[in-house]
């Protein structure tokens, strides 16, 4: 069944139709809130927030553009939110990073058991996402879209309702920044 | 080519959309410059993280847990519009609100005025001495 004919369904409140929407999307949205979240059960629970809303407005849902545009759309909203509403527990959690309490932490850093490649990806892990929630919001996005989700510039510039243009140069302004900011960690860290 | 030109590129290298001939010029300058090659592994080493961040397969019953979640929403819009118990509590809420209301309301009049709307601590003028002594002399 087409998209279409799924969200005809849906609006008739057909559950199989939504269930197979669901399971068409899964990956997209998942792997979208990822992007922002950089973390699996986070990007999980956002991700079920996503469909929920998706299910909740479907009747609004014109069909001016795609379903995966709608979804898109949803996924970057609610993860914007998340970080947002999250903000205060992360500067927590990180104090606990950095004052021990955090066990996991510890362990990944302090465990000899664990191997070296294990330990430097982990901390390859932390400066990319570092260097990723520093974009300005608008950068951030478009990169994700991009380079998570492999959309071109077209399909970037229908999700964020910018010009084809727009999108290009946000997407030169982030790869710049985050180029600065990868070389600079490791010219001072090597 | 040198150092500082490399830097302003490597993204641009890693994602081989340069120039040809601006791509060889780079790779010679990583062959010949140590420092700048290390940098560059390490950052092709750290963005490579965003393809093994990438989802590969799905999760099972997600669709199922999100069905769940719906109906367990519905489920609960319905008891809390219904339930009695939430419609006191509510109800209790707006009057103690209303209550507190109008004493800011006198007590700002009092800061305002000087004196309160009616006075609680003269009292009437009924009871003055005076008027007590006139209206007792008057039933004699």
């Amino acid at each position: 069944m087409t998209d279409k004919d799924l969200v005809k369904k849906i609006k008739n409140n057909d559950r199989h139709a939504f269930k197979e929407l669901v399971e068409n999307h899964q990956k997209l949205v998942m792997n979208t809130c990822k992007g922002f979240l950089h973390n699996e059960d986070d990007a999980h629970d956002v991700s079920q927030e996503v469909f929920i809303e998706a299910y909740r407005s479907v009747k609004k849902f014109r069909g001016d553009s795609k379903i995966t545009t709608w979804l898109y759309r949803i996924a970057v909203n609610k993860s914007l939110n998340f970080i947002r509403d999250n903000r205060k527990h992360r500067r927590l959690s990180d104090i606990d990073i950095m004052t021990g309490k955090n066990e996991k932490h510890i362990s990944t850093h302090l465990n000899p058991n664990l191997p070296d490649t294990e330990i430097e990806n982990r901390e390859r892990s932390r400066v990319l996402y570092s260097a990723i929630d520093e974009l300005p919001t608008n950068q951030r996005e478009a990169f994700i879209l991009n380079k998570y989700e492999n959309l071109n510039y077209k399909e970037i510039s229908e999700i964020m309702n910018k010009s084809i243009s727009s999108i290009e140069s946000l997407l030169f302004r982030a790869k710049k920044n985050l180029q600065v900011k990868l070389y600079n960690y490791y010219k001072e860290n090597l | 080519m040198d150092c500082k030109e490399v830097e302003n590129r490597i993204i641009e290298y890693i994602e081989k959309t340069l120039p040809e001939i601006i791509e060889m010029d780079m790779k010679a300058h990583f062959e010949n410059c140590e420092n700048c090659s290390r940098i560059y592994n390490e950052i092709v080493k750290t963005y490579d993280i965003i393809e093994s961040d990438k989802m590969v397969g799905t999760y099972p019953y997600f669709a199922d847990n999100v069905i769940t979640k719906i109906e367990n929403v519905n489920k609960s819009k319905i008891n809390g519009v219904l339930n009695p118990e939430n419609f006191s509590f509510v109800f209790s809420r707006i009057a103690i609100t209303g209550i507190a209301a109008v004493i800011i309301f006198i007590v700002g009049l009092y800061i305002l005025e000087g004196s309160l709307p009616f006075d609680f601590f003269s009292e009437p003028d009924y009871l003055a001495p005076e008027n007590v002594t006139n209206l007792l002399l008057s039933n004699l």
